[in-house]
């Protein structure tokens, strides 16, 4: 079946891994147009990502740019070796988006460790950004979606740091069932399983009386 | 069953139970892509496009940057050069002209020869003979060689007491004082 979302960003899953093979090298011989059109694929994903975990824009745009400057400067050339010119940091072809999203899980895995180090009481942005989700929805209709989007989120928090990250690579980051057994290193049927206990999980702690007592 | 290719790959694939924890997951996430600034790509490209590799070949990425330092090079540099050498020679000037100026007070490097030596001691030799001249003169001697004679009878009258030595001879001769 196609793979397509229409919640995603659009562009996301219609380009091709042809078309992204060629913007990665014309971006890694310094066409800031095709840079400009990765971020422009990737870089609300990362931030979602992160905002995700960190529950903070200021904090996720800073990481958001981190990763981007790392993948950049990973792009560089490496000098020609013996008349062959290979490159430094990025060589997984065909597997970007495994290569992006690792430097973005690993990144927000030392923030929120330094975060823990230094706890601070719940940022005010935490509490008042559900105002900024879907502000346009009329009436008590938005009302209500900010009360399930905030349950969500709450209910995301008692997950298990491993179910966590599944949950948040899967749909906040977009990533294919593929992509994400690249990233974890675990075959795809394990993920596929593993997606699923985190969902049923995560039903169970919106809705405690209908916890499945297998997931617990 | 066939597995997703890339994204969400639609309903089918997740139990009837959990579509609606799978949809409000889409809608979270929606909600925190929108969370990011409206201008998120534009500041990116700012923050990140200085760390991209230079273009091949003279691209036009940052090209005005580079034709304004080629512009500046080819303006200053052969300024900077005659700057240097006048530099130079304006440094070597000095030297030369404190060595002129200071003669004797320099000593002379080793292994340059004596003619810097040769030239303090003639100079030294001259100072020394004015002197002499001008004593001559203060003790109204006509030469140095009468002045010496001068100190050398005074010597002798000074010193009389200490030279006589009858008092040696009369003891060695047995006479007790």
């Amino acid at each position: 079946m196609a793979a397509h979302d229409p919640e995603l960003e659009p562009g996301a899953s219609e380009l091709s891994e042809a078309e992204l093979s060629a913007l990665l090298r014309s971006a890694s011989t310094g066409d800031s147009q095709a840079w400009r059109q990765i971020l422009d694929l990737y870089g609300r994903r990362v931030f979602a990502l992160a905002k995700s975990r960190l529950r903070r824009s200021d904090l996720a745009e800073e990481i958001t740019q981190s990763v981007f400057v790392t993948v950049a400067t990973k792009l560089r050339p490496e000098p020609s070796l013996g008349g062959i010119a290979s490159n430094i940091g990025y060589t997984e072809q065909g597997k970007f988006e495994a290569w992006l999203f690792r430097i973005a899980v690993n990144r927000i895995r030392d923030e929120v460790r330094k975060l823990r180090r230094h706890a601070t009481p719940t940022d005010p942005e935490v509490l008042s950004d559900l105002g900024h989700t879907d502000r346009n929805t009329p009436g008590g209709k938005g009302v209500e979606l900010q009360t399930q989007l905030a349950a969500l989120r709450d209910a995301m928090e008692r997950l298990s740091e491993a179910d966590r990250e599944i949950i948040e690579l899967r749909h906040h980051a977009g990533m294919s069932f593929a992509q994400m057994a690249q990233l974890l290193g675990e075959p795809l049927g394990t993920l596929l399983a593993r997606h699923h206990r985190a969902l049923r999980k995560l039903k169970g702690a919106l809705n405690p009386s209908e916890a499945d007592p297998e997931s617990e | 069953m066939p597995l997703p290719d890339r994204h969400i790959s639609g309903p089918s694939d997740t139990p009837a139970d959990l579509r609606d924890v799978e949809a409000s997951l889409s809608r979270l996430a929606r909600a925190e892509r929108q969370a990011a600034p409206f201008n998120l790509t534009d500041r990116l490209m700012d923050a990140t496009v200085r760390s991209l590799p230079e273009p091949r070949g003279g691209a036009p990425a940052h090209g005005s940057d580079r034709a304004i330092a080629g512009i500046i090079h080819r303006l200053l540099a052969p300024r900077i050069r005659l700057a240097a050498g006048l530099m130079l020679a304006a440094g070597a000037a000095l030297v030369i002209f404190a060595v002129v100026r200071t003669g004797s007070s320099v000593p002379a490097a080793p292994g340059t020869g004596g003619q810097t030596v040769a030239s303090a001691d003639a100079h030294d030799v001259d100072a020394m003979l004015a002197a002499i001249e001008a004593v001559d003169a203060i003790a109204g001697s006509s030469s140095v060689d009468a002045l010496i004679a001068e100190a050398d009878t005074l010597d002798s009258s000074l010193f009389s007491d200490v030279l006589d030595t009858s008092w040696n001879d009369a003891e060695s001769n047995g006479v007790s004082q």
